[in-house]
């Protein structure tokens, strides 16, 4: 064999090349172990952590093997966030919005739960809003049932409140009763009732909150003014009125130091 | 300094990798020993400054293959099916079969030389540097470069099959 041809066969072996995964996972590795012994250990999944993290992901941007991708992840990343963000129910986007919705929830103390609870049908309720204004029929059957179930939960802890702290049950009233009208407005706009199951739960969590203050404020010396609207929430309650009775109870709190 | 490393790694990985595998007998090896080699280079990259960082991390991939077999008693060549596993493309299962059997042959071949003229090969032929780089790695001038990578090559036909199993392809670009 010939030199020339020998080495021409030698060249066979530049095609060795390794794994480019394995490439790029030692390159981290060992840079990112050496930069992470100059500054304090990081706890995997810390706040700070996310922040080097995003930190070295912009630096590699420098880099034309990661720019693109990390541009294309960047810009897809945003795309899908801003799609998420004003997506309404049966929307691809709308579980990645729900599911960022649900966070404050996760992190709420059994006593905050329920107050953001009540925000949150506060959104699904302007979402039906904006599908029945808009007409988006398709749209329609997961917004009433993401509704529906939001106002269940809404209910039961409704009733927990009533049931462990009365002192806040009047406060979470009035969210329940202006969640009502906002209710009714939506079942203009679509000429039917929602939600008519967890109705009737609110209902029977009203008349317990109604039925709770009727007998706290008779063990209470009220003035003229707040005499007069205690009948008139006792008349209402006793028609089965329980929103409007919740009302008048409202005005007279608000009229104890007249 | 870790960017400025981060250069280098990306430069020299490639090399440093194929030195290191044609003379252990697996990817896995290769790939933990070429890691270890840039963790020492890095290591003295941060304390002191490297005057020719190729001739150093070359010396520090041979000290470390050194170490590996001095913990192994002898050497081995890696099988052919997994020679065919190092190609990272080719665009034909026919292609892929033609290549691991020259690889194997001449990996098979390049083996069986002592360690100094498998070093030369590499550098010259595979690597490409100059008489004048490798004289700096190896601390030797560049006249006994020359006479050793001829030797060397001498050596590497003898251990080559008389037939071979394939051509050379007219598109690769060989330093004499």
């Amino acid at each position: 064999m010939e030199d020339k041809a020998l080495i021409a066969k030698l060249s066979y072996l530049k095609e060795i090349k390794p794994k480019q995964e394995w490439v790029v996972l030692t390159r981290q590795r060992l840079l990112g172990e050496k930069t992470q012994g100059v500054a304090l250990p990081l706890q995997k999944g810390s706040f700070w952590g996310m922040v080097e993290g995003v930190g070295r992901l912009l630096a590699k941007l420098e880099r034309p093997a990661f720019a693109i991708p990390a541009l294309a992840c960047l810009v897809g990343g945003a795309a899908v966030w801003q799609g998420a963000l004003e997506s309404l129910p049966g929307d691809t986007f709308y579980p990645l919005r729900a599911a960022v919705e649900q966070v404050p929830l996760r992190f709420s103390t059994v006593e905050e739960r329920p107050f953001r609870e009540f925000a949150l049908a506060q959104r699904r309720l302007a979402d039906l809003k904006v599908i029945a204004e808009q007409n988006r029929v398709k749209n329609l059957p997961s917004a009433i049932q993401e509704f529906e179930a939001n106002a269940s939960r809404i209910s039961e802890g409704f009733l927990q409140i009533v049931e462990n702290q009365p002192e806040k049950a009047l406060q979470a009233s009035r969210q329940m009763v202006h969640l009502q009208k906002e209710k009714s407005e939506v079942e203009k706009i679509l000429g039917t009732k929602i939600g008519e199951e967890q109705e009737k739960e609110i209902e029977n969590a009203t008349k317990r909150l109604v039925e709770y203050e009727l007998a706290y404020l008779e063990t209470r010396s009220l003035t003229e003014e707040q005499k007069r609207l205690f009948e008139t929430a006792k008349t209402t309650a006793g028609q089965e009125d329980y929103a409007s009775a919740l009302e008048t109870i409202w005005k007279l709190s608000q009229n104890q130091n007249p | 300094m870790s960017e400025q490393f981060g250069e280098i790694y990306d430069q020299y990985i490639g090399k440093i990798y194929r030195f290191i595998i044609l003379k252990v007998e697996s990817q896995e090896v290769a790939e933990d020993l070429c890691s270890e080699v840039f963790l020492r280079v890095f290591g003295e990259f941060q304390k002191n400054s490297i005057e020719n960082i190729q001739a150093f991390l070359y010396q520090v991939a041979r000290y470390t293959i050194a170490d590996y077999y001095r913990k192994r008693a002898s050497m081995k060549v890696v099988s052919i099916e997994e020679a065919g596993e190092l190609v990272e493309e080719t665009s034909s299962l026919f292609e892929e079969v033609m290549m691991s059997v020259q690889i194997e042959e001449v990996r098979k071949a390049l083996g069986h030389l002592r360690d100094e003229y498998q070093n030369l090969i590499i550098w010259r032929y595979l690597d490409e540097l100059s008489i004048q780089e490798i004289a700096q790695i190896m601390g030797k001038t560049e006249g006994s470069v020359r006479v050793g990578i001829h030797r060397a090559l001498g050596a590497l036909k003898s251990q080559m099959p008389a037939s071979p199993a394939g051509g050379p392809s007219p598109a690769l670009n060989v330093p004499v």
